[in-house]
């Protein structure tokens, strides 16, 4: 065994001493950093404060009809078909969201709807009518309850919007309102089924709303479709909700003289086809062929 | 004996007098004479101090000369050396400026010139030089007897003659006197000749006072003329007048002098002889007139009888060429005491101006600029000015193609042009082909003066040649009237900057930058203008087809300036040209405004950014980004936009677009697009971009190439070759396939890099035991050697595969999906084994299925001391290694070498004990190399036995 002298210790009790008090002074003058636990997901939805969770009665449509006037929108649709299941969101990710969200996006777009209103039909499976308090078969043209759930395990249900679409040879937006779904789509799910049921028809187009807690990136569909898939996130706004209300049901503004300029802005609404134009609509150049 | 008397006292008298007329003139005048004081200066001046003796005779120190011997060039000189420069219609600012300083005229007279009195000894006596008391006669008579007489004129005016008695020769001219004593003389007595010669002067007195230098009273020689006394006193002061000196005899001014006759006439009519006691009286200075700027002595006068701005100019010395006659100017102080400008037609009223007292009279120059000419530039060869004359053409400038150079642009030349009234320069093109073939054609253009005709030339950048007409035009530009300037990009024969001609269409202007080249995109061009009022600046697509088919069409518009042009090509890239303006438009976007840009990406062409045009659609872009390539899926492209809702929330839609067909609800080409909108074309869903090519080679019915499609395998591939021969090995397929060999290449670069890097390591660090350190010299160029032979090991890329058991099942399990480049090789039954490296006799065996490896082994005479039988490998016909040792042993201990299975077609390989190679510790890492090296080659060697 080693023997310490005295000397030695008390530099060992020094240097000791040195430390600590270099250590402690320096932790009590450096800020310690208020670090929150890790947020999960779910936690970060929970300071998302958008509209959607509001109840319906809190939603102001943003009218399109003083747009529409303005901007001179030409009609694409004169029929909108609405698809949605009252069961879901069948798992509730959150207190604040009701279970009747998926029929909240379709009276959100009806009411959001420029008057007077085309015609307007529900297909929607038994489960709405009995779970939701708002349900008002009276706000739709026409109302189809089935008896098969509208979602992954519909039977019957693209047959019936066939049956629609040759009956009413008008143009028609089918609006299918479904839940995200967290594995990759089959061909047998009922999106599929109704995108070549439309997509068949030349004067239909196809929209898929997605009820989802994230905001997913919205996506053209297949097979030449004039329609498109987006999130419920996406409408919550009233005016996001009226912007694609305008989308299903506008073409867009009306170009009368072709050139490419909108009539709403076009200041020579006369101009022939193939000159050129400035943003005005007025000829670019003075002579011309 | 009185005579005598007489005459020695005379003699006396005479001398007393001299002596002290000697000494008065010291005395009375209390300050050195000149003399002396020249006298003093010459001996500071001297040399050295052993040159002290001054010679009696008076030094005649000439001062230095003010002016160099190589003066300044004269004003013509200069003026004419300026013009010496080849013609160049460049027009100089006439800064109205002219001499700096001005001096008095003709004092510098005084200057430089020997300022000694000496008398002038050398010179005949003029025969009307009046004999005055101290002249001094020498005669001589020539009789029985020569006698000399030096006889002086006595203060009385006679001279004393020997024998003949005094005469008096005052006033008399000398002529006279000469006459008078040699009459006296020779009458005294008769036979006697004389010769009378005045041998010195007498010296006389005058007085100089007034605006002199040294006033005073000068003792000169009699011979003195009034100049001579100026001169030699030292001049006249900048102070005194040159043009009224008076001398006063006795009171009376007898003469007048104007040395400006003397200076400018060379009248020396009242340079009258001085007499003694003349008093020279200089006035000062009388009215002045200053003469500036383009005269041939620009100086200050002083004017007398002159009163008109002509007399004052002779005074002079007259105009010169480059004065601007027309415009002269006298500055004058008025009667109120303010400055004033009088500005005077010399042509007109020259004469009549009068001047005054004080005046200033500037001469400004003539513009240095010329008219009446014309000058030819450019790709000719002979350039430079020629005269200009009314009603001159082009033609008359370039009367053939002879004048141009070699390779000279005969489609357009140019001619710089200057706007007499707007004072712009302006440019005009033309056809140089014309004017050679047609006078009256349009071509052949009516020149003005001071045009400049540039010919280019086809080869070298145009932009260049007219780099100074750019520079001028831009120079000229004002904020109301831009530099008359446009820019072509791109596809040109030759891009850059050009200048504007008025009225130009935009065909034009590219006709004059050489033309539309071959292979350039008719249906997308760009004009990209800047609007002069705002600087904003805006795209319009211009389809050269319609351009080229309707000359007033709206795709070929008139050009305005700062407009650029940007032509395009199949190939290069498109959006690297129109970055920059692209740029520009994002920048230039404020708020409220969407960036006019939109964007391609996927399968076209061009993808990129392109400038948005007021109306454009969908095809529009498509044009603009070359078009569609083949795989470009048509049914659904997406375009991305972003919508600004309710003013201020933006929001990105995605909207499908049908390139094909037109539905009546889908986006189509003719969809609009909005600002900032990207459309992303896809590829069409299984575009096979490149073919797959597998080759098959060996025993199979139909070996060759075939092409495969993205999902065929192996066994589709054996069956459209119809199957293998009979002969076929198929246990000894080799599979190659290019994808393997890149990762095993990669693989085994990385391990000869590592080894590198291990030996390099090692070489600088001890080994484990740091008393067995390797001696640096030993086994280095050893292991050297072993690396160098690794540098270039090739990976084989070969695929294991058991092909007889894909064909037979063709199952997707064990199939192969074929990549392109894949080679299958089917060799021929294979009937040896062969042994390798560490035996005695390496060699070939005959196959023999009750054989193991190490029959084999023991076949080739057994292992060598070097060799290391427990690392001793096979390589199996199919490309499988197994190691002796390794489970598929059929017998044999944990430490002896098993007899694993032997197939037809194996290489049995032994390897080299690493170990006593060099007895390194780290060397056994190495060994792994060797191994995977001799695999790669013994896998395929048997191929190509």
């Amino acid at each position: 065994m080693k023997r310490e002298t005295p000397a030695l210790k008390r530099l060992n009790r020094s240097i000791v001493l040195t430390l600590f008090f270099l250590l402690t002074g320096c932790g009590l003058m450096e800020p310690i950093p208020d670090v929150p636990a890790r947020l999960t997901m779910a936690q970060l939805d929970n300071y998302d404060t958008r509209l959607y969770r509001q109840p319906i009665e809190r939603f102001t449509p943003y009218r399109l009809q003083k747009m529409a006037s303005e901007l001179h929108l030409v009609p694409k649709v004169e029929q909108v078909i609405f698809l949605v299941d009252g069961a879901f969101p069948r798992q509730s990710h959150d207190s604040q969201v009701s279970d009747n969200n998926g029929y909240d996006i379709v009276r959100r777009f009806s009411h959001s709807m420029p008057r007077p209103k085309i015609k307007t039909v529900l297909i929607t499976s038994r489960n709405l009518a009995q779970s939701n308090k708002n349900y008002n078969e009276n706000e739709f043209d026409e109302v189809v309850v089935t008896t098969s759930p509208i979602d992954n395990r519909a039977v019957g249900v693209n047959q019936l919007v066939e049956q629609f679409l040759s009956e009413s040879d008008v143009p028609t937006a089918v609006i299918l309102v479904t839940e995200n779904m967290a594995q990759p789509a089959r061909k047998s799910d009922i999106t599929f089924q109704l995108q070549y049921v439309v997509g068949q028809q030349r004067n239909a187009c196809f929209y898929n709303i997605l009820m989802s807690m994230r905001n997913i990136a919205s996506f053209p569909l297949e097979f030449g479709n004039c329609g498109f898939s987006l999130s419920s996130k996406s409408l919550s706004h009233p005016r996001e909700m009226s912007h694609f209300v305008g989308r299903v049901l506008f073409k867009g503004p009306a170009d009368s003289d072709g050139d490419g300029i909108y009539d709403y802005r076009d200041r020579c609404p006369d101009t022939s086809v193939g000159r050129v134009v400035n943003y005005d609509g007025c000829y670019r150049f003075e002579s011309g062929r | 004996m009185k005579q005598t008397l007489i005459r020695s006292t005379l003699i006396l008298l005479l001398f007393i007098s001299c002596v002290e007329q000697a000494f008065s003139a010291d005395e009375r005048m209390g300050v050195p004479s000149l003399e002396a004081k020249q006298r003093r200066q010459a001996i500071a001046a001297a040399p050295d101090g052993q040159d002290r003796s001054l010679p009696d005779e008076p030094m005649v120190v000439v001062k230095e000369l003010t002016q160099p011997l190589d003066p300044e060039p004269s004003e013509i000189e200069k003026k004419l050396s300026d013009a010496l420069d080849p013609v160049s219609l460049e027009e100089e600012i006439q800064l109205q400026t002219v001499q700096s300083r001005l001096e008095l005229f003709g004092y510098d007279m005084f200057s430089g010139v020997a300022t000694t009195f000496a008398p002038m000894t050398g010179a005949p006596v003029p025969e009307d030089y009046i004999i005055g008391p101290g002249d001094t006669f020498t005669v001589q008579a020539f009789s029985a007897t020569d006698v000399q007489y030096t006889l002086t004129v006595t203060r009385e005016g006679k001279i004393l003659v020997p024998e003949v008695g005094a005469l008096s020769v005052n006033g008399l001219t000398f002529e006279e006197a000469k006459k008078l004593i040699a009459e006296s003389i020779e009458q005294q007595r008769i036979g006697i000749k004389t010769v009378v010669t005045l041998s010195e002067l007498r010296s006389i007195q005058i007085m100089m006072v007034g605006e002199v230098v040294q006033p005073g009273t000068y003792t000169v020689s009699g011979f003195s003329t009034l100049i001579n006394t100026l001169v030699s006193s030292g001049g006249i002061k900048r102070t005194g007048s040159l043009r009224n000196i008076q001398v006063k005899r006795n009171g009376v001014q007898v003469a007048s002098l104007d040395l400006y006759d003397l200076l400018l006439k060379g009248d020396d009519g009242d340079n009258i002889h001085m007499r003694h006691g003349d008093l020279v009286f200089v006035p000062p200075i009388g009215s002045t007139v200053g003469i500036a700027g383009e005269v041939l002595r620009p100086a200050i006068y002083e004017i007398n009888s002159e009163n008109n701005v002509g007399e004052a100019l002779r005074l002079a010395g007259g105009l010169l060429p480059t004065a601007d006659k027309t415009q002269a100017q006298i500055e004058r102080i008025a009667d109120t005491g303010l400055y004033t400008l009088l500005q005077v037609d010399l042509f007109k009223q020259g004469q009549q101006i009068n001047i005054q007292n004080g005046d200033l009279i500037r001469i400004l120059p003539v513009l240095k600029k010329m008219e009446d000419v014309v000058l030819l530039s450019g790709h000719v060869l002979k350039p430079g000015g020629r005269q200009w004359r009314s009603g001159m053409r082009i033609s008359d400038l370039i009367a053939s193609p002879d004048i141009l150079r070699q390779g000279a642009e005969l489609d357009v030349a140019m001619v710089q042009r200057e706007n007499r009234r707007t004072k712009r320069t302006e440019v005009v093109y033309f056809r140089l082909a014309d004017v050679f073939t047609n006078y009256a054609s349009i071509g052949n253009i009516r020149l003005e003066q001071r045009d400049q005709v540039i010919v280019f030339d086809t080869h070298s950048p145009r932009a260049e040649q007219l780099s100074t007409v750019s520079l001028k035009l831009k120079r000229q530009a004002t904020s109301r009237e831009p530099a008359n300037l446009i820019e072509m990009k791109g596809f040109l024969r030759h891009p850059g900057t050009y200048p504007l001609e008025q009225g130009a269409r935009l065909m034009d202007m590219i006709a004059y930058a050489g033309g539309l080249q071959g292979g350039v995109d008719l249906k997308y061009a760009l004009l990209a203008r800047t609007d002069l009022a705002t600087e904003r600046l805006e795209f319009v697509q211009i389809n050269l087809h319609d351009a080229l088919q309707f000359a007033n069409g709206d795709h070929n518009p008139l050009l305005q300036p700062k407009d650029k042009i940007y032509l395009f090509d199949k190939q290069s890239n498109r959006a690297a040209l129109l970055k920059q303006p692209v740029e520009r438009l994002k920048r230039e976007t404020q708020f409220g405004e969407r960036a006019p840009v939109v964007h391609v990406t996927g399968a076209v062409f061009h993808p990129g950014a392109y400038p948005m045009v007021a109306g454009m659609r969908v095809k529009d872009l498509l044009l603009a980004a070359g078009g569609m390539k083949e795989e470009a899926y048509g049914i659904a492209a997406t375009l991305s936009r972003q919508t600004i809702l309710d003013g201020e929330y933006s929001q990105t839609d995605t909207l499908p677009v049908n390139l094909i067909n037109d539905g009546p609800l889908a986006a189509n080409r003719d969809s609009i697009l909005h600002p900032n909108d990207h459309l992303v074309l896809r590829t069409k869903p299984e575009w096979i971009e490149k073919p797959v090519m597998v080759t098959v080679e060996g025993e199979i019915v139909y070996p060759g190439k075939y092409r495969m499609d993205k999902r065929d395998t192996l066994c589709s591939l054996i069956q459209q070759a119809g199957g293998f021969t009979d002969n076929a090995y198929l246990f000894g397929t080799v599979f190659l396939r290019e994808s393997v060999r890149k990762k095993e290449q990669k693989a085994l670069d990385r391990m000869i890099g590592e080894l590198d890097q291990l030996l390099a390591e090692v070489h600088l660090s001890p080994g484990y035991e740091k008393d067995k350190k390797m001696p640096r010299d030993h086994n280095t160029r050893d292991i050297y050697e072993v690396i160098r032979r690794l540098e270039s090991p090739k990976a084989q890329g070969r695929m294991v595969v058991d092909i007889a058991n894909i064909v037979s099942h063709c199952d997707s399990q064990l199939d192969i999906v074929l990549e392109d480049g894949d080679r299958i090789i089917i060799p021929t039954h294979q009937e040896d084994v062969t042994v390798v490296g560490q035996v005695y006799f390496p060699a070939s065996h005959r196959f023999d299925q009750e054989r193991g490896a190490l029959d084999y082994i023991n076949l080739s005479g057994g292992l060598k001391e070097l060799a290391q039988r427990e690392h001793a490998y096979i390589v199996q016909a199919n490309g499988e290694v197994l190691s002796i040792r390794s489970k598929a042993s059929t017998w044999g201990g944990l430490f002896t070498p098993s007899n694993v299975v032997v197939t037809p077609g194996a290489t049995i390989y032994v390897p080299i004990s690493i170990d006593r190679i060099n007895g390194r510790e780290l060397a056994s890492s190495w060994v792994d190399l060797f191994y995977k090296l001799a695999l790669g080659a013994a896998s395929i060697d048997f191929l190509f036995k």
